[in-house]
């Protein structure tokens, strides 16, 4: 699942590797906080991986962030069952790390709406089960 | 607070896709803790994110596991490194009342054991290969030699018994 999740990121499937190799290789130094929370252990591994991930892009000197499109939409029936603006508002939040902050000011749109639209997504996702 | 509208603010999707600020998580985890409903809510929306990435899942190749597995070994076999003790001196002195050739402190490790790095293993795999080819060429120097023994032998008795004749 990380692999998956690491290479929509970095749109590099050895670079994924290498990411993905480094995160489980880091999960000794986070062992403490994994276990001390009921959260659910993939989003726990979400976030180990998301903090990894912008630590090495700050120290690589830029982004290997992709541009917020989904680049393998044919694969995921819920990605395909939203709206293009469902799925970019979406995605730049999931793979590219975005706020919703940032994200209303990209699309020039309110903060309130980007949530909503964020909250139909995931509706859209529960739909799709 | 209408804890219904806190759900429906969806915080709760901002905070699973990691991208909460960390006063927006404090308050969410304080909530959870408060709000059987909160709590629900949020299993439920990470079920959901599970669900997601396993419909983007790649396996990964066996050989990333090997290299995850070699770095956790590591971690689980390195020893904790045995402490130095100092040797008990009897009476303390002042250290320039000491002899010259005393003015040393004496330091003793208990462990016995030597740790080598890993490369090392391919110098003992080439030591070990490189003596048995040399193991290999004496056995065949030695047959060879018995051999030319053998025929130099056999010419000498020729050459006594032509010069006999």
């Amino acid at each position: 699942m990380l692999l998956g999740y690491l290479s929509e990121i970095v749109k590099d499937h050895q670079k994924a590797e290498q990411h993905l190799v480094s995160i489980f290789n880091a999960i000794p130094q986070h062992l403490h906080e994994i276990n001390n929370t009921d959260t659910n252990i993939w989003c726990q591994l979400q976030r180990l991986a998301k903090k990894h991930l912008s630590d090495s892009f700050v120290v690589g000197g830029g982004s290997h962030l992709g541009n917020g499109i989904n680049t393998r939409q044919d694969k995921n029936k819920f990605l395909d069952r939203m709206t293009d603006e469902q799925q970019l508002i979406f995605s730049s939040i999931y793979y590219n790390h975005k706020t919703t902050l940032q994200l209303a000011k990209e699309l020039n749109k309110p903060e309130d709406l980007i949530r909503t639209t964020l909250k139909e997504a995931f509706a859209i996702i529960r739909k799709g089960l | 607070m209408n804890i219904q509208n806190y759900i429906d603010s969806g915080i709760l999707e901002i905070y699973v896709l990691g991208s909460a600020s960390e006063a927006e998580t404090q308050e969410l985890l304080d909530y959870k803790e408060k709000f059987p409903e909160v709590k629900q809510a949020l299993f439920e929306l990470e079920t959901d994110m599970e669900r997601i990435a396993q419909q983007m899942a790649i396996k990964p190749p066996p050989t990333t596991w090997l290299k995850i597995q070699e770095n956790l070994n590591e971690l689980i076999e390195m020893p904790e490194p045995e402490p130095l003790r100092l040797k008990q001196l009897g009476e303390p002195q002042e250290p320039y009342q000491k002899k010259r050739d005393q003015q040393f402190i004496e330091v003793e490790s208990e462990s016995s054991q030597m740790r080598l790095h890993k490369s090392w293993r391919w110098v003992f795999a080439a030591v070990f290969v490189l003596s048995k080819i040399f193991l290999g060429c004496t056995i065949y120097f030695y047959l060879e030699n018995r051999q030319i023994n053998r025929e130099l032998q056999e010419l000498r008795t020729e050459v006594k018994q032509l010069q006999s004749k």
